[in-house]
């Protein structure tokens, strides 16, 4: 087989196009926040905010939704964990990784107990697929609901980003420039809040921070301005999660594993090509 | 150059400032663009600023003077609306200040932005000029930029990455970011520490320039005795939160106390020549 079929022929299957169709989606979705939450020091909000999703399936579940809808149901638990980190981070003056800490263990907690008493109620959870996620299962229902996302994130980001990339820099200088930051951070934790949701849903919850925090690094280590670094991050997100499917396909690895593998591997690349002075 | 030794004990003069006498309150009817209105403030459980009643005066380069810890940051900050009084009220162009603070162009002491954000000299212009983070510049953006940084006589900044600056590199970047959004007003929190002897000297002539040419009010947080001499045309000075000294330049620098305790231990020759304290 030669190198183009080996690309190719992976994506004749209708699932692997769905599957690299949301890999896409997610790559957008996760890089174009995470270059405002990375160089914040709020790398691991998608993380915690992850884990904050098993809390609100549990509660779903507890409350009767089914297991596939209970995702989705997490939502506005996850948004206001993250309304929680930012208000717990501004008016009890705790760092944010700290408020960041809390939550994640409580609502992680929280989330193994209520799934625990859903499955002793007969509910039948998938715990492997909530934590790694099985990006080849979706389907083209989900890619169009997560279309619909990214367009809304997108142009919400195109009209406020910019403001909130300005008080991520230097929060007293955006409000003189008469940017209400405290909204603009509120902002930011609810849009974190349903691309995590989003994403959790077709790469799982361990792999959630990877989309959001190793792109944009690498893109950080190659660019040195923030338009650039957008494009850039998206570019690798779409590009690791590509070569992540085609080689889950051929040689048989776990897709979320094979994705994240390929995502460092575009870092490490990144590394050396400014190693060698092909950056900035 | 004074005579004093290195360490002295101003209580003696602090008391009899605050026991008053030195508040000449401007005569006329011109406009004030930031006013404290009878402002107390509480910061961190602890009493910073005490009863402040004072204005700026429109068109006029004001010095607001103290020694360290006086408060002097901390009455900026109400007047930029960062913080709120306990009790009265401040107006900036009689306004909010919250409302207002987009006409003011501010150099803050501290620059307490995250050097970890990717940003050249150029983005953080354009941000001022846009009033949001750019993508992309503009060439028109761009030349503005450039103007602005050669104001100051640092042109060669405009590409530079922020986190690699000198203090005094990012000293001229913010007055340059203070001046390109075309303000009202400035406000200057110890502009020129940190700048070497020749960029002194051009920020002061263009203080100068600015409020002669443009008629713009300028407020400037100094240790300088020199720098007061040369520009203020009236100062307020503070000691302890508490007002003890306002009037015209000639008239409060006449005073010993007030010139002891707000310029001890600054270095005067240096002022104009090395570092501001």
């Amino acid at each position: 087989m030669d190198w183009s079929s080996m690309i190719i022929e992976p994506f004749s299957h209708p699932f692997m196009r769905d599957a690299m169709l949301m890999a896409i989606l997610i790559a957008f979705l996760c890089g174009s926040l995470g270059v405002l939450l990375v160089p914040r020091g709020l790398s691991m909000v998608g993380d915690g905010l992850a884990h904050a999703t098993l809390g609100g399936v549990g509660g779903a579940l507890i409350l009767g939704s089914t297991p596939e809808a209970s995702i989705w149901a997490a939502m506005p638990f996850a948004i206001l964990v993250a309304w929680g980190i930012s208000w717990l981070g501004r008016h009890a003056k705790l760092a944010g990784d700290a408020a960041l800490g809390v939550f994640f263990a409580v609502s992680l907690a929280a989330g193994v107990a209520a799934i625990h008493t859903a499955s002793r109620a007969g509910v039948n959870v998938d715990m492997e697929g909530l934590l790694f996620g099985n990006i080849l299962a979706v389907q083209p229902r989900d890619v169009r609901i997560v279309s619909i996302l990214a367009v809304v994130c997108i142009l919400i980001l195109l009209r406020f980003g910019p403001r909130i990339a300005y008080a991520g820099f230097y929060p007293e200088m955006a409000a003189l420039s008469g940017i209400r930051v405290e909204r603009k951070e509120y902002l930011l934790m609810t849009l974190t809040a349903v691309v995590t949701v989003t994403a959790v849903h077709a790469v799982g919850v361990l792999l959630v921070s990877a989309y959001l925090v190793i792109p944009t690094v690498t893109a950080r280590s190659v660019s040195r301005r923030l338009g650039p670094m957008t494009l850039t991050t998206i570019f690798t997100g779409a590009i690791g999660s590509a070569i992540g499917l085609i080689m889950s396909y051929h040689f048989d690895i776990p897709t979320g594993a094979a994705m994240t593998l390929a995502l460092g591997g575009c870092f490490l690349v990144a590394l050396g090509l400014r190693g060698l002075g092909f950056s900035k | 150059m004074h005579d004093h030794p290195p360490y002295q004990d101003h209580s003696h003069a602090i008391e009899k400032l605050v026991a008053g006498g030195n508040i000449f309150t401007p005569a006329g009817d011109a406009e004030r663009v930031l006013e404290w209105q009878n402002v107390s403030l509480e910061f961190e459980g602890r009493q910073v600023l005490h009863d402040i009643s004072a204005w700026v005066q429109a068109g006029e380069l004001t010095c607001l003077c103290g020694s360290n810890g006086a408060g002097k940051t901390q009455l900026i900050r109400l007047g930029l609306g960062f913080s709120r009084a306990a009790v009265g009220q401040v107006r900036l162009f009689g306004q909010d200040p919250a409302k207002t603070r987009h006409l003011i162009g501010y150099v803050p002491q501290q620059k307490a932005f995250n050097r970890n954000f990717p940003a050249t000299v150029e983005d953080l212009l354009i941000a001022a000029l846009r009033g949001c983070w750019p993508l992309f510049c503009r060439k028109r953006e761009r030349a503005m930029a450039a103007e602005s940084l050669q104001r100051v006589g640092g042109l060669t900044l405009l590409d530079k990455d922020i986190s690699v600056l000198s203090g005094g590199e990012l000293q001229r970047v913010f007055v340059a970011r203070a001046l390109i959004q075309n303000p009202k007003m400035l406000i200057l929190d110890e502009p020129l520490a940190a700048i070497d002897t020749k960029g002194r000297a051009q920020l002061m002539d263009l203080m100068e320039g600015l409020r002669a040419e443009r008629q713009l009010s300028i407020l400037l947080i100094t240790h300088s005795e020199p720098v007061v001499r040369k520009l203020a045309d009236r100062v307020l000075f503070i000691e302890k939160g508490r007002l003890v000294g306002w009037g015209e330049t000639s008239a409060m620098l006449a005073i010993d106390e007030l010139r002891d305790v707000a310029f001890f231990g600054h270095d005067h020759e240096s002022v104009i020549h090395g570092e501001e304290g």
